[in-house]
């Protein structure tokens, strides 16, 4: 009887491990570096090509959504995450200021974006893909220039 | 009987709470420093900033992804990046700081392959960049493994 009490604890500490264990885990899939310009001009919203993955367990949790890019922009653009092939969402912070050329000369300027996207935005048991989309929020002559930039998904717990 | 099962209990709360403990960040994988007068860096790129964290890789190396964040002036024409194990500075994502020459905060996410220099044991991530004049007046840095 007590061997058996013991094996039971013993089952739930472990149980318990790998609970915690795909929480704290983030796969490469969940990350992506980019090392080139690319170029994209149009009104919001397209996609910039770039996406991440990342699998929820069956109680769907929170995800963070983290862009760090350098980039040019020749008017005001906007990037943001479509969430399971949905609409491109307005999650947080989404603005990226004009700067330099727009053609890859000359400096660029930085930006780092955190999007929280909470189970209601359309994230599902399973594979979950985040698209980086965007466009220009006023001129549709207005060229956003990226550069090296990274992209990465996370569990909020 | 009692007495077994409180044990058994404590084993497995113990058992629990170093899972636990071993997934919270441990103290070489941050740093944080707000200065009173700041660091400054003159000169072209690269040069070390002097700031590093260190991570414990597996066995078999996974990624690292490694978050830079920092409040300067005097940021025109700068760039930043990453020395991975002593190596030479390179540029892991974003690094652009800027083109104005007032206050100004930035955060820079990098990620880091194995194929990148990462090794099993102890890695060393320092920060570094250059251009033209730089004056830091905070910062912090942050290295986690990808799993």
């Amino acid at each position: 009887m007590a061997r058996k009490m013991m094996l039971l604890f013993l089952a739930i500490a472990c149980l318990m491990l790998a609970v915690e264990t795909p929480a704290f885990a983030v796969p490469p899939t969940e990350l992506l570096r980019v090392e080139q310009n690319t170029p994209f001009q149009s009104m919001c919203c397209i996609s910039y090509r770039e996406k991440v993955t990342l699998t929820e367990p069956s109680v769907i949790a929170p995800v963070i959504v983290t862009w760090s890019t350098d980039y040019q922009a020749t008017s005001m653009y906007v990037a943001s995450v479509s969430v399971n092939g949905g609409p491109c969402l307005k999650q947080g912070s989404v603005l990226l200021n004009p700067f330099g050329a727009g053609n890859g000369s000359g400096p660029f300027d930085s930006h780092m974006f955190q999007w929280v996207i909470q189970p209601s935005d359309g994230l599902v048991t399973g594979k979950n893909t985040f698209l980086l989309c965007g466009g220009s929020f006023t001129d549709p002559n207005g060229v956003l220039m990226l550069g090296f930039n990274t992209l990465s998904a996370r569990l909020s717990k | 009987m009692t007495t077994f099962r409180l044990r058994s209990l404590c084993a497995a709360a113990l058992l629990i709470a170093g899972v636990a403990s071993a997934f919270a960040v441990p103290p070489n994988q941050l740093s944080r420093e707000i200065l009173s007068f700041p660091v400054s860096f003159d000169g072209p790129c690269c040069m070390s900033f002097n700031q590093s964290v260190t991570v414990d890789e597996p066995s078999k190396a996974v990624p690292v992804v490694v978050t830079w964040n920092a409040l300067y002036t005097f940021g025109s024409g700068n760039i930043s990046g990453l020395i991975v194990n002593g190596g030479p500075c390179r540029f892991y994502g974003s690094g652009s700081m800027g083109g104005e020459i007032i206050f100004r905060t930035r955060s820079f996410q990098w990620i880091v392959y194995p194929a990148d220099g990462l090794q099993a044991g102890t890695n060393t991530f320092t920060v570094c960049g250059g251009g033209t004049a730089l004056d830091i007046y905070a910062r912090t840095l942050m290295v986690r493994l990808s799993k």
